[in-house]
């Protein structure tokens, strides 16, 4: 079943310095439980993309359809953040049940709910700290989590691992595959690493320089769940020397526009 | 942190300034005494301190701090209450703020006890101008700091909340609120101590009871000790109220990392 699929988006950003093109006749589709990675220099319009399909800014021309069951309380896409956006005023596990509060279930449900999923994340001891009491890794873990228990199919994450070490950021990978497999959910994921996004994805969309479009789809054909510290390592490298051959003229002309 | 004080440094702090202040009162006790300084205008703290105590066993004092708190409280409420409310709407929306910036701009720098004769024009000469002029002096710095604190809320906090589906009534009750709370709980602070100014300079003014008032007969009738005290008696409110607000925030804002104090 098509979860997503965004046919020929164009965004035109209008400001008195002129014009600015920022996506350029997108066009792509999501299968059920598909994890898919987009990937592409900076400035080519992944942010641009994933906010047009979070109806956070809506498309100058083209089309983004997505699949909703019937359940009124559904949300079309809930998105992940890059600075995790938890609510410094509530708990850890009040941020997560707050998820479960905005379908309308009870306080209570939400909150026993939400202290299992805490700890099943492995946060037990920090279910009543807040945010500021955590460290970047713990925070964007809670927001996963939070995430997770929203009533969507289709997830957007921003490269949400961006400010983390990489020891921490290997550590919340697996805990997002854990909790991807769990669940019946499309991912849809911004990064600018080549190689998380082969970790992560079933099929990576490399996207051009601006004005954006997608240069090409490749499908990973590793079996889960990943070992690509191990067994798929020497595979992985050929896929992610492949990306880069796509990707490297725009990552060169990138460098020499000006700020 | 570069400014933070260690707990030692602070506890020595304190002593310090224990020392200081004892010292100084000793001093001015010392003075008085030998007749150094005219205890005409500065009688020592003993004489203060004895006068104190037959005010507030012969209840007098207690009269007039009934009679300020409770024309304080009361005018401080009928301010901060619709500050609060209008500063939530002012700071969520912008075309409000838009709208109503402008009056707030002109008439917060207006010193409040300037329109006392203006309102016991409209009021009448009695309690009621009292507790609007109060309430006026409240009301300013608790709604440009409720206001202040709805807009510093990071915007993407109210994506966030409606992107997991918040409607207008839940983002209100589940952002606004909350996070505009610190602030909030600075402007009544703020609030308070201009209340308490405008409640002592409106009984010097116009009442028979109140410690501005217990001062201002103590003028007339030229009973230093008396006016020491009634002075005393206002600090002790104004630093009493800080002190029991600063432990109040603890518990209502317990997300915050340092109270700004």
């Amino acid at each position: 079943m098509k979860i997503l699929s965004c046919s020929d988006l164009t965004k035109i950003f209008r400001s008195q310095q002129g014009d600015v093109l920022a996506l350029d006749g997108v066009t792509f589709s999501v299968e059920d439980s598909e994890f898919i990675s987009l990937i592409g220099p900076n400035g080519c319009g992944k942010t641009t993309l994933l906010k047009l399909i979070a109806g956070l800014n809506q498309p100058t021309s083209g089309n983004i359809s997505i699949a909703t069951p019937e359940a009124d309380t559904h949300l079309p896409a809930v998105m992940v953040f890059q600075d995790h956006g938890l609510f410094p005023w509530m708990t850890v596990q009040a941020n997560v049940a707050f998820s479960l509060e905005m379908q309308g279930i009870s306080a209570r449900q939400a909150q026993d709910r939400a202290r299992a999923l805490v700890e099943q994340l492995g946060l037990g001891e920090f279910t009543h700290s807040y945010p500021h009491q955590l460290s970047g890794g713990m925070c964007q873990l809670t927001a996963l989590g939070r995430a997770f228990l929203a009533n969507s199919s289709l997830l957007l994450m921003d490269e949400p691992f961006r400010a983390l070490d990489a020891q921490v950021r290997y550590l919340l990978q697996e805990e997002l595959l854990r909790l991807w497999q769990a669940q019946n959910k499309v991912i849809l994921y911004v990064t600018h690493d080549i190689s998380e996004a082969v970790l992560l994805s079933d099929r990576i969309l490399v996207m051009s320089g601006r004005p954006g479009h997608i240069r090409e789809q490749i499908h990973i054909p590793f079996q889960r769940p990943r070992q690509l510290r191990g067994r798929d390592a020497s595979a992985a490298a050929e896929i992610e020397a492949k990306i880069w051959s796509i990707m490297e003229k725009d990552v060169r002309l990138n460098l020499k526009v000006p700020k | 942190m570069t400014g933070q004080l260690s707990r030692v440094e602070t506890m020595q702090g304190r002593w310090m300034a224990f020392l200081l202040a004892l010292g100084g009162l000793g001093l001015w006790e010392i003075s008085s005494r030998l007749g150094l300084i005219s205890d005409l205008f500065f009688p020592a703290p003993s004489s203060i301190i004895r006068m104190m105590i037959d005010l507030v066993f012969s209840g007098v004092l207690l009269e007039h701090l009934a009679a300020t708190c409770g024309r304080l409280f009361l005018g401080l409420i009928m301010g901060v209450l619709p500050a609060t409310v209008l500063g939530l709407i002012m700071g969520w929306s912008s075309r409000v703020r838009a709208a109503l910036d402008p009056f707030v701009a002109a008439l917060h720098p207006v010193p409040k006890i300037a329109i006392l004769p203006l309102i016991m024009v409209i009021f009448g000469i009695g309690e009621t101008s009292r507790l609007v002029v109060i309430a006026i002096a409240g009301f300013f710095p608790m709604l440009i700091n409720t206001m202040v604190g709805v807009m510093q809320i990071s915007p993407s906090l109210f994506e966030v909340a409606a992107n997991f589906g918040a409607r207008p009534v839940q983002i209100f009750r589940r952002v606004v609120i909350p996070g505009s709370l610190p602030m909030g709980v600075s402007g009544f602070r703020l609030a308070f101590n201009n209340a308490l100014i405008i409640s002592v300079a409106i009984e010097l003014v116009t009442a028979r009871r109140g410690l501005g008032a217990l001062i201002w007969l103590a003028w007339e009738t030229f009973r230093i000790e008396q006016l020491y005290a009634g002075l005393v008696m206002i600090a002790l409110l104004g630093i009493g109220f800080n002190a029991l607000l600063k432990r109040l925030s603890i518990y209502l804002i317990p997300w915050q990392e340092n109270i700004i104090t």
